[in-house]
């Protein structure tokens, strides 16, 4: 039943005949209006004056509950919650003092505060099991409308660890999956939560990687590039380093046959050698510079060795022009060492040389 | 014969003179108007910094779950104030739309609805001071409750006549949520309300008061405090000594005493004057909002800032006799609306009563007819009398009459001597003459102030205008001329000051 209480209070204290004298003006929390012309108003509970009367006008029964629940997120451990009502009638005043409020937060049986300038609340103990909360209120039949909070892991007490993971493939992208991380409840790490992974190779060379915990594993994702292995891997989370992890590397290797051919050089009694291309398996051409070492054996002979580099994926030799069977070469390059079959292209006359 | 003919030839010269003089005074007005271009109109537009109530915080009854830091409570201060200037842009223009900016939920729809109410009947309820007091604050900073004690006045104004006013302290409830945007006012409930409009009941306790009106002959106005100097002071409360008065009236500008860069020097130099004119044995008449010609709900913030600097060094001298709330506000009767030029003295007055209880208040009305408003909130009436002279004696009586018990004081009346040759308009000797006739009307009161003590080669155009006749005369009140030399009505002054103060004794 929905009853509004309206009491007259006689003057006290206020004495203002002269307003009485100033005609029939209300006044209320927003201004002044003239008596009998706005009944919304006059059921706007609070304190009104006119002349010398004060009325005091009582809210009624709770007609809705607005629920606030906040922090809305933080960590699992020792943290609190604040589930807060605010009671309202139907005309919206804030409900009187007193009201009893239960609390919908999981516990039974259902903890009850009572209202104070409307507002009715209750510091709940968030617990230490991360997931997302569902909360409300209840006053009579009247019940707020849901809110949520969320207990993530405790950032503080996880230290990332590591796995072994298979050697690392040069040329790729190659992923980083590092196992489940827990905080010291047993709650996995919350997907999005970022750590940084740290690489060193045996030259002193680093990389720092931005990984991403998804599912409750980091991972990241890492090219690499001209560090060569074994590397050395650590995870850091906030101030938390895991312990160090060898990572092997493969080193890079020939797209198939390596080719060399010679051409001869009649003007100055040599022949010109040129072995390539030196491609890796995913296609790319070794850098200009890359150093090359080529062994030359002729048969019947002794074995010279040659240092050069390449240019357009290529490496070059000129030789004394012998007569014979072609020399056979040994090539050692960062793609490995191989032993190509040297062919004799035709000479200017047209016919093999 | 011959001398009618002379009698004429000097009338005709005198009155092409005139007509000279006026046609010159017209040339020099039109000169003085200037064209101002603006690209764009906020560079016309006076700028303002955003008010902020005067506030206090008391602290919480019950702990929080959470600080309310220092910086919160700025925030709240600034979204507080703006909510309730919102509230009057709202009232006086009916455009209740902007009060989305700070209202929100049940606060919103009803500051909707009063608002467009009070434009339509001419009612405003304006904030004027606000003592904070934080009931709850949400773990997460998200919900706050205060309780609220504000100085709030709610009035009924229509054109001239001010039906209903109603200055009261009510204890309210105020809730507020912080959404993206910053805080908003969701819930806003009086509770309690107590009329807050002391009675007078301050005494003047000094007897009749003779005396002045100040300013130094050459830094009148504007130009004074800025320029105070402390030796030009003590010679000419010397000056002032020595015509037998016992007070002096002084103007205290709002410009010059609001809270900003020259407050702090000026309230010095206000502080060394009170201290200069009580060992001389005067008595000072402060005149609060100088210079000021606007009411608008917007300054008032500002109003308050002004007392709230300028109170505490007048609280502090047993020299200020009395406070002249505003000088001759019923000039801006007509422009501003008597109405509303009421409400704000009316509120002022009550302002300066709350923090100076003791204190004996006055409005200095620029005619006997209008003394009688609030002289029924006001411990001295007064006026100033430049109307016609032979009529001074009726006016004083009837302002007696309405005054009652209160004592009346003629705050300012004198005479210019300004002649500008054949004694016309005036001489000293006619200002002599005049004025001995004119105190002599004015004898019954209880107080008589002169206007004034120094001629003003300079006076201030924002005072007095730019009509070279008007300034002619302004320059030429004093009675003692712009090389300090005593006109004939310093004598004249002098008596008449000994018959009123010994006539007390």
């Amino acid at each position: 039943m929905i009853f509004r209480a309206t009491i007259l209070f006689l003057a006290i204290g206020l004495g203002a005949s002269e307003a009485r004298a100033e005609g029939a003006w209300i006044s209320d929390a927003f201004g002044l209006y003239r008596a009998d012309s706005d009944a919304v108003r006059d059921g706007w509970s609070g304190m009104r004056v006119t002349g010398n009367d004060r009325i005091g006008t009582k809210p009624d029964d709770v007609a809705a509950l607005r629920f606030f629940v906040g922090p809305k997120s933080f960590p699992a451990g020792n943290h609190q919650v604040q589930l807060v009502a605010m009671a309202l009638d139907e005309a919206g005043n804030l409900v009187a003092d007193g009201l009893g409020v239960a609390f919908a937060a999981g516990q039974e049986p259902r903890p009850t505060r009572t209202t104070r300038g409307g507002i009715a609340h209750l510091l709940h103990d968030a617990g230490t099991v991360a997931g997302d909360y569902a909360v409300g209120a209840i006053s009579g039949k009247i019940q707020s409308q849901r809110a949520t909070y969320r207990v993530t892991a405790e950032p503080d007490s996880i230290t990332p660890i590591l796995a072994p993971i298979p050697p690392l493939t040069p040329e790729i992208i190659n992923p980083l999956i590092l196992p489940d991380m827990t905080d010291r409840f047993g709650n996995l790490v919350e997907d999005g939560t970022g750590l940084t992974l740290w690489l060193t190779d045996s030259r002193g060379r680093g990389a720092r990687l931005d990984a991403e915990v998804i599912g409750g594993g980091a991972r990241a994702r890492f090219l690499l590039r001209d560090m060569a292995g074994p590397l050395g891997l650590q995870a850091q989370m906030g101030p938390a380093v895991s312990a160090r992890l060898a990572v092997q590397t493969l080193p890079l290797r020939m797209q198939g046959q390596l080719e060399a051919r010679s051409e001869a050089l009649p003007e100055i009694g040599a022949e010109r050698v040129i072995i390539g291309p030196f491609r890796t398996t995913q296609g790319h051409l070794l850098h200009d510079g890359s150093a090359v070492r080529i062994s030359v054996t002729r048969v019947g002979g002794g074995t010279q060795v040659y240092d050069t580099w390449l240019s357009d994926g290529h490496a070059e030799l000129v030789l004394p022009a012998e007569p014979g069977a072609p020399p056979g070469l040994t090539v050692e390059s960062a793609l490995g060492i191989a032993r190509p079959q040297l062919t004799v292209a035709k000479g200017s006359n047209g016919v093999d040389q | 014969m011959k001398q009618r003919n002379i009698i004429l030839t000097a009338s005709a010269i005198a009155a092409c003179f005139i007509v000279l003089l006026v046609i010159a005074a017209r040339a020099y007005d039109a000169a003085s108007q200037r064209n101002v271009y603006f690209r764009y109109l906020h560079e016309a537009l006076e700028q303002h910094e955003a008010a902020i109530l005067p506030t206090d915080w008391r602290p919480a009854e019950q702990a929080l779950t959470r600080t309310l830091s220092t910086a919160d409570r700025d925030v709240i201060e600034r979204r507080l104030s703006a909510a309730w200037m919102a509230y009057g842009a709202a009232q006086d223009s009916g455009d209740t739309a902007i009060l989305s900016e700070w209202f929100h939920d049940v606060a919103l729809t009803r500051a909707t609805r009063a608002a467009a109410s009070a434009c339509k009947d001419g009612t405003r309820m304006v904030v004027l001071h606000q003592s904070l007091r934080p009931e709850f604050y949400h773990l997460d900073g998200s919900l706050l409750q205060l309780d609220a004690e504000l100085l709030v006045l709610r009035f009924a104004a229509a054109d001239q006549t001010l039906e209903h006013y109603e200055l009261t302290r009510d204890t309210v409830r105020i809730t507020m949520l912080r959404r993206n945007t910053g805080w908003y006012i969701i819930s806003h409930e009086r509770r309690d309300s107590q009329l807050a409009e002391p009675r007078p009941a301050a005494e003047l306790a000094t007897g009749p008061l003779a005396g002045v009106n100040y300013y130094p002959g050459k830094t009148p106005w504007r130009a004074f405090w800025p320029n105070y100097d402390a030796e030009t002071t003590r010679r000419d409360l010397a000056l002032i000594s020595g015509l037998g008065a016992n007070a002096l009236r002084i103007f205290l500008p709002e410009e010059d005493f609001a809270p900003g860069p020259a407050l702090a020097g000026n309230l010095a130099s206000l502080a060394d004057l009170l201290a200069q004119a009580k060992a001389q044995g005067l008595h000072v008449i402060p005149t609060l909002f100088d210079l000021r010609d606007t009411y608008g709900l917007a300054q008032w913030t500002g109003d308050l800032a002004y007392l709230d600097a300028v109170l505490p060094v007048l609280a502090a001298s047993s020299a200020v006799a009395l406070i002249d709330v505003k000088n001759e506000p019923d000039l801006d009767f007509t422009l501003q609306g008597r109405a509303t030029v009421l409400t704000w003295l009316r509120t002022m007055t009550a302002r300066i009563r709350q923090t100076l209880p003791d204190m004996p208040l006055t409005i200095g009305w620029a005619e006997a007819g209008t003394a009688h408003n609030l002289a029924r909130h006001l411990d001295v009436v007064s006026y100033h009398d430049y109307a016609e002279i032979e009529a001074a004696a009726q006016r004083l009586e009837r302002v007696r009459l309405e005054a009652g018990a209160r004592p009346v004081l003629v705050t300012e009346t004198g005479v210019s001597a300004w002649s500008v040759g054949v004694r016309f308009p005036s001489s000293p000797e006619k200002q002599a003459r005049t004025l001995a006739q004119r105190l002599d009307s004015l004898a019954p009161a209880d107080g008589l102030f002169i206007w004034t003590l120094h001629d003003f080669p300079e006076p201030d155009s924002r005072a007095i205008g730019t009509s070279p006749w008007i300034r002619g005369l302004q320059a030429h009140f004093g009675l003692f001329d712009a090389e300090g030399t005593p006109r004939p009505a310093a004598a004249i002054v002098r008596e008449a000051f000994n018959r009123l103060t010994d006539g007390a004794q």
